[in-house]
């Protein structure tokens, strides 16, 4: 009951006029960034960070929000009509999303996937209102030891997903944590790895970072390739589809929200993995496997809805533990401590309406984009047929103006610029950024943990290993860390991971 | 595995001696009292190590030949950085709207190698919309340069 009359209040704050119109900016930029190939939604949200300090934390989060579902819908239209998957979390529905169209279905494909994004947002909010709360307060017995020990698990589940080396994964959890002790040492105040700049004293400017790592060197590493675009001429339509295609595809969108939400929950999973997962499934069970690949409904159906589902998973360690799965929610766990909140189990007690207002805007958030997506399609085509050249100034000027704008200092351009030229040779030399970043992010809070840790067990590291609820954390850590050296192939071998 | 790997574990290597190095500076302090330079100590020294294992493997396992066969626009890429560049050493000292102006015609004309009247109505119309959302609506205090714009 007081879960509903908290949900209810959540609807008070969200339906707000200025909260609505926060929340289509972010469905809007959302989407739109999904459309586009080469923007991200860790990208997007750290381009805006700097925007919404002038804004309520509650509107900002209730946009910064609708950029990650939003980004799962404009996604599934480029990878449908065009083969090139706006966000990794829909490569998969090009497989068959793109041959549907192909054979003159585009339209069909296009509004199975909104749908199936639409019932998997929405129905994963369902289980998000009952669990976050209680996860919450299950983890409010944590002390800094169950909190160090979570969040190794959650590198170590990053860095097993990384698709190309898990030595280098591993690398790059280790270089982020050492780049988040830049700056003051938390607990006793003294500079490190300054070197007398006194702008790096409060460490590296998040946004500024991410910018660079996601932003510039993304836009350097096109701006490097022969990229040659073709937009799908052909004439969409179709959107309704016969009542045989609609009931095939029933089943699929349901257990692809299931598998999103459930595997989305753990800390470290990220959005893509899942929807691999759900697309074998489904041609595990289908009668007729062997035509996956050459335009099958439900290949679209379950991993659409599953990376929909995914995203509403991530919030759960995100809002009720104050744990990142991916470079999306840790951006969206930056723009909170950037707030001066805490995220953590007290956030949901601490700061009810921003909790209920950011799960309640979801909800509308999801009604927005579908009653928008379907009629604006030919809009979102349009919009990649913008060239390329104008696109990425337009993008580096952002970067540059909204670095500035963080603190009114040329020292985070400076910094974003050489995080984008380090972020382009660690893409061209197949390192992953997603472990960096979150290591990056975790570091600061790890740190303290770690040493208070260390200083209840008197200097023995057993304690980490006695106290249960850190024991099973370590134990999947370990599970994690040896993996590889049984398996072959690893889960989603060959994609890119999550930015 | 690729060449690539070697030079890159070379480098991380190295980069995390020097870490435990000025880790070891700071004061690593010992297991029951922490101290500044405890946890990036043993960052570095578990991402020496990485690095080490990683130099290892290429030396082991059956090498790619051929490094990054993709082809590059290197000459794009630098022109980029460098006005990225420029624009950070320029920006307060012509102010916002000089800088942004200079920007978007040397990547649109140098690099994209569009007609100027076209550049030329981008960069107005694009520096306007900047100045509108950053200055006017944000309030973000752009620096100004000559005769205070």
């Amino acid at each position: 009951m007081e879960t509903i009359q908290s949900l209810f209040n959540g609807f008070a704050i969200a339906l707000h006029p200025i909260n609505l119109l926060y929340c289509f900016f972010g469905t809007f930029i959302g989407t739109f960034v999904g459309v586009l190939p080469g923007l991200g939604p860790a990208a997007t949200i750290a381009l805006l960070l700097p925007t919404t300090y002038h804004l309520n934390p509650v509107s900002s989060m209730i946009m910064l929000a609708g950029i990650c579902y939003g980004c799962m819908y404009g996604s599934s239209t480029t990878s449908i009509l065009l083969n090139i998957p706006g966000e990794p979390a829909s490569v998969i529905t090009c497989l068959d999303g793109y041959q549907m169209a192909r054979k003159g279905r585009a339209g069909l494909a296009l509004s199975i996937s909104a749908i199936g994004s639409f019932i998997a947002g929405t129905s994963t909010l369902i289980i998000l209102v009952f669990l976050a709360p209680a996860l919450a307060k299950f983890a409010l017995k944590f002390g800094p030891t169950e909190y160090f020990a979570l969040m190794v698990m959650s590198l170590s589940i990053v860095t097993y997903l990384a698709r190309i080396s898990m030595i280098k994964g591993l690398m790059m959890a280790c270089l982020g944590l050492i780049l988040g002790t830049i700056g003051m040492d938390p607990v006793n105040a003294t500079p490190r790895f300054t070197f007398g700049i006194r702008e790096l004293y409060d460490g590296l400017t998040l946004p500024a970072v991410m910018m660079g790592l996601f932003g510039i060197s993304e836009v350097i590493e096109n701006v490097g390739a022969f990229i040659k675009q073709e937009v799908y001429g052909g004439e969409i339509k179709g959107f309704l589809g016969t009542r045989e295609d609609w009931k095939r595809t029933a089943k699929p969108i349901g257990r692809g929200t299931l598998i999103g939400f459930f595997m989305g929950i753990f800390p470290g999973v990220g959005s893509i993995v899942p929807t691999i997962i759900s697309y074998v499934v489904e041609k595990k069970i289908s009668k007729h496997p062997e035509r996956f690949g050459t335009g099958e409904i439900e290949g679209v159906a379950a991993p659409e809805a599953c990376n929909n589902a995914a995203v509403g998973g991530t919030f759960v360690p995100l809002l009720s533990l104050g744990i990142p799965s991916n470079p999306m929610t840790a951006m969206l766990l930056a723009a909170l401590m950037i707030f001066g909140l805490h995220p953590g189990p007290l956030l949901i007690q601490e700061t009810p309406h921003l909790f209920w207002g950011v799960v309640a805007s979801m909800y509308i958030g999801n009604v927005m984009l579908l009653v928008l997506n379907l009629p604006l399609i030919p809009m979102w085509v349009k919009v990649l047929k913008i060239p390329y050249s104008y696109l990425y100034t337009m993008i580096l000027l952002f970067c540059l103006i909204g670095a500035y704008s963080i603190n009114n200092s040329i020292t985070d351009v400076i910094v974003m610029i050489m995080a984008g030229i380090f972020g382009y040779l660690l893409r061209k030399s197949k390192y992953e950024l997603a472990p960096l970043i979150l290591a990056y992010v975790l570091g600061p809070i790890m740190e303290p943990a770690f040493r208070r840790s260390l200083i209840i067990s008197k200097g023995s590291f057993s304690i980490f290993f006695t106290h249960p609820i850190s024991a099973i954390f370590m134990a999947v850590t370990f599970f994690m860390l040896i993996l590889p050296l049984f398996t072959k192939r690893r889960v989603g071998e060959g994609f890119q991971q999550d930015d | 595995m690729e060449i690539s790997d070697r030079w890159s574990g070379s480098f991380w290597l190295i980069f995390s001696i020097l870490i435990c190095i000025e880790s070891y500076r700071l004061g690593i302090g010992s297991f029951y009292a922490p101290g500044t330079g405890f946890f990036p100590f043993w960052a570095g020294m578990v991402f020496g190590t990485l690095s080490l294992l990683l130099l290892v493997q290429t030396f082991i396992r059956a090498r790619r030949r051929g490094g990054i066969s993709e082809r590059i626009r290197w000459g794009s890429v630098i022109l980029v950085l460098a006005s990225l560049f420029i624009y950070a050493i320029v920006l307060e000292k012509l102010g916002f709207i000089f800088s942004t102006l200079l920007f978007i015609a040397a990547l649109l004309m140098i690099i994209e190698r569009k007609k100027w009247h076209i550049v030329t109505i981008i960069a107005i119309i694009s520096t306007l919309a900047f100045y509108i959302v950053f200055q006017v609506w944000l309030q973000s205090n752009l620096p100004k340069g000559f005769w205070g714009l």
